[in-house]
């Protein structure tokens, strides 16, 4: 008869064979976690923000304002009727309404800070296409921190 | 009573009281080394809350207890690799295979025989391959009884071992047990079944609400009844007590049910007469049926009760 294992190999490999017969442990152990993560990661991935829908009131004005504004890679604008624009504000279907004959009138809900966005980035991008020349041209640095997106902390939050 | 050097089990005055209730209410035994001991007793007894305080499993509230000659106390090592218990109900791993399951408890041995011979011993060897969780209740019970045996130990414990069990899975228990006695080894065995410690035990102990009520040979204690047959009989209608009283040789009766039980010195002279008695009341005999007294038969008549529904 061979030599008796320890105890404590004995006891190791009953658990071992113990769980590995039991299909619905590894399922919950292996599978569900990989599952789980993939589709919260799929959930949560890294994407370039999204543009701001935008109105411009139809009237003289809108085609010569939606193209300058379309040269602005924040807002995304489409040409609404007074009736549309009203509803759309409301339902905040876009966050600025671009109206006004010669001078632009920008409406807007104050408390929305995409409206608020919204109106900068418009403003500038009519100004721009008026004639308005920039007194100097700023650089942009981008900042985007690995690990920082909320599925980083749940997934090893999850397992442990 | 054995002699004290040679006590595989000795207990002194054991208590052990559960709340309101007294499991064991001072207890004394001794089991000689290679002696089978029997403790009998109706559900309730105290007979494995005994067992158990025995095996070290339980602690006691009073008296003292030696188990080969050592304490639970000072031994407890020792003890362990000296004793091979199967408790009243065994739940070993489903999902573990016969030979994994001993192999496992082997190796918490220091000595102990090859678990594939043990297998054989015990007629499990076809199963040897199967899963815990897919044996009958008569082979997971062999099992547990092997893997009491798989340390070579000097006293085995088991506390019911056939209850609920086939009548061939209790012949195949019974011939394990007495394989192992024969060996040489001790043997302490719970049971409520009589005619199981009449087959299996050199010395019996009758313990009730944790009282010993009665200690010694299965013929000894059937030897303290008062008869040696039992006559049990109905008809139609019923016989007087006086009439069953006038028998020859009738030491009593007691009234079952429809049933009348006649406790006699001898058959040969009790049933005919019985007859006439039938015949002189112009009564029909209905049922009939003779044994010789059994320990239940003695139970009975120190009690009041019967064993198994007591």
């Amino acid at each position: 008869m061979p030599k008796p294992r320890s105890p404590v190999v004995e006891l190791t490999l009953a658990r071992m064979r113990e769980f590995t017969r039991e299909p619905e442990a590894i399922f919950w152990v292996f599978v569900f976690p990989l599952l789980l993560a993939l589709s919260l990661g799929f959930a949560f991935r890294e994407k370039p923000p999204d543009k701001i829908p935008i109105g411009v009131l139809a009237g003289a004005h809108a085609n010569e304002r939606l193209a300058a504004l379309k040269k602005s890679p924040v807002l995304l604008p489409r040409i609404v009727t007074e009736e549309e624009a009203h509803l759309a504000l409301r339902r905040g279907k876009i966050s600025l309404l671009v109206a006004g004959d010669a001078a632009p009138v920008y409406r807007f809900d104050t408390t929305r800070p995409d409206a608020r966005a919204a109106r900068i980035e418009a403003d500038g991008a009519l100004q721009a296409a008026a004639g308005r020349r920039d007194v100097f041209r700023a650089s942009e640095e981008h900042v985007s921190e690995r690990g920082s997106r909320y599925i980083d902390f749940l997934v090893p939050g999850l397992l442990a | 009573m054995p002699e004290v050097s040679n006590l595989a089990i000795s207990c002194v005055g054991l208590k052990k009281h559960y709340a309101d209730v007294k499991a064991v209410d001072g207890l004394d035994l001794s089991v000689a080394r290679g002696e089978c001991f029997g403790l009998l007793g109706p559900n309730g007894a105290g007979k494995t809350t005994t067992i158990e305080i025995l095996e070290g499993l339980t602690p006691r509230d009073a008296g003292d207890v030696q188990v080969l000659g050592r304490t639970w106390e000072h031994d407890e090592r020792d003890l362990r690799d000296r004793i091979g218990i199967s408790l009243q109900e065994t739940q070993l791993s489903d999902k573990l295979t016969v030979i994994e399951t001993l192999t496992l408890f082997r190796a918490f041995y220091r000595s102990g025989p090859d678990p594939d011979d043990l297998l054989r011993d015990l007629s499990l060897d076809e199963k040897r391959t199967a899963r815990v969780g897919k044996l009958s209740g008569g082979q997971r019970q062999r099992l547990a009884v092997a893997c009491a045996l798989i340390g070579n130990p000097d006293i085995l414990f088991l506390d019911e071992p056939t209850t609920g069990l086939d009548p061939q899975s209790r012949l195949q228990l019974w011939d394990v047990v007495s394989r192992f006695r024969a060996g040489g080894g001790t043997i302490l065995l719970t049971t409520h079944y009589m005619d199981e410690a009449e087959r299996l035990c050199d010395r019996i102990a009758i313990v009730d609400h944790g009282h010993l009520i009665a200690l010694g040979t299965p013929r000894e204690l059937i030897a303290k009844l008062d008869a040696p047959y039992i006559i049990e009989f109905t008809s139609a209608p019923h016989l007087d007590e006086n009439d069953i009283l006038a028998v020859t040789g009738c030491r009593g009766c007691t009234r079952r049910g429809d049933a009348w039980q006649l406790r006699v010195d001898s058959l040969a002279v009790a049933v005919p007469q019985l007859m006439g008695a039938i015949d002189a009341r112009g009564a029909k005999l209905v049922t009939l049926s003779t044994h010789a007294a059994t320990l239940e038969d003695l139970f009975v008549s120190m009690t009041g009760r019967e064993l198994r529904d007591a």
